[in-house]
């Protein structure tokens, strides 16, 4: 079934037309939530939430509009939203840390680098470069895509690629040099 | 190569974007040596997880769908909640209109009498004689003005 029409059908009530839906994005939601926020476990939170918020909010759809932008779209908010919780349990991890004498048996580690997650220096990007970097590598969106799923014009959104692809690069070079 | 050293220069200096998408636009998207300072899809792809190397463990649906129930039950009791609101918001409402109406009823009434008198408010007090020791005695009223309070003086005729 073509995914206009599995869109239809979820609207009208058939919630097993949305799985075939969820099939069909998973991997691709899931990479770019990995690329986004370096962890499977976040990533997987982040991808629930968005296809949640998907399809509760289906009606509000656009069918002239790209269903893939749309999802990234909501899927990039979750993961910021996901990064920003994050954030405020490590001030909370480091606030106990700094009250208590007692040296900590782990700390939580943005990349544990396990199989399958993206390189370490991708975190040497702030997320919405991650997002945009990640779009144009993976997914070959244009400026304009990348514009449409980050909610900016695009020539914001060419900016923060640009920004993406420089760091990288010297990224790139100064870990060969050090080789 | 100097000019891209000073277009590099002003990007730096001024971090406003509608200025660096001037200077990307015009010069680092033509120029070799500014666009070989950057990192090229392929290289930048090699460090991201791509949509093959993700192997999710069991699929998301049965999650989604947990989540779909208690949001259906989420919404529904907000429903609830909201109209049980609305009903709140009726009875206080009437409540008011009610007590509105009794109030102009009761109003209106008193201002019909007073209308039925005249005007006037009616005699109360009327005294015809008073004898003091068994002899007549001159009587004063006093009444301060907007009050009911009455003095009553009384003195013996000489």
């Amino acid at each position: 079934m073509e995914e206009k029409q599995l869109i239809r059908s979820c609207l009208q009530g058939n919630e097993e037309d949305f799985k075939k839906i969820m099939d069909m994005y998973s991997p691709k939601a899931m990479a770019m939530a990995v690329n986004i926020l370096g962890n499977r476990d976040d990533a997987e939170d982040a991808c629930q939430d968005a296809f949640l918020h998907a399809y509760l909010n289906l009606a509000r759809f656009d069918q002239e509009r790209n269903f893939k932008n749309w999802l990234y779209s909501i899927l990039y908010r979750r993961c910021l939203d996901q990064l920003r919780r994050r954030r405020r349990v490590f001030v909370l991890f480091q606030k106990l840390q700094r009250e208590s004498s007692a040296p900590p048996s782990s700390k939580p580690d943005p990349c544990p680098g396990e199989d399958g997650l993206p390189s370490q220096l991708l975190h040497l990007l702030k997320p919405k470069e991650r997002t945009v970097l990640c779009l144009w590598a993976n997914e070959g969106y244009t400026s304009q895509e990348i514009a449409e799923v980050l909610r900016c014009s695009a020539s914001t959104a060419r900016v923060h690629l640009f920004q993406a692809r420089r760091k990288i690069k010297k990224a790139l070079e100064k870990r060969d040099a050090s080789l | 190569m100097l000019r891209c050293r000073l277009i590099n220069l002003f990007y730096t200096i001024l971090p406003l974007k509608i200025w660096r998408y001037f200077l990307i636009r015009g010069h680092i998207e033509r120029c070799p040596f500014c666009q070989a300072e950057l990192a090229s899809r392929e290289a930048a792809k090699s460090l991201m997880t791509t949509e093959n190397e993700v192997s999710l463990d069991a699929s998301l649906w049965p999650q989604v769908k947990a989540g779909l129930v208690s949001a259906r039950s989420d919404r529904a009791r907000e429903t609830r909640l909201s109209a049980q609101k609305r009903w709140r918001w009726a009875a206080g409402a009437a409540g008011l209109l009610i007590v509105g109406l009794a109030s102009f009823w009761l109003l209106r009434g008193y201002r019909i009498q007073d209308m039925a008198n005249g005007g006037k408010v009616p005699d109360r007090f009327r005294i015809n004689y008073i004898n003091v020791e068994d002899k007549p005695a001159h009587a004063y009223l006093y009444q301060p003005s907007e009050s009911d309070l009455i003095i009553v003086w009384v003195q013996k005729s000489p």
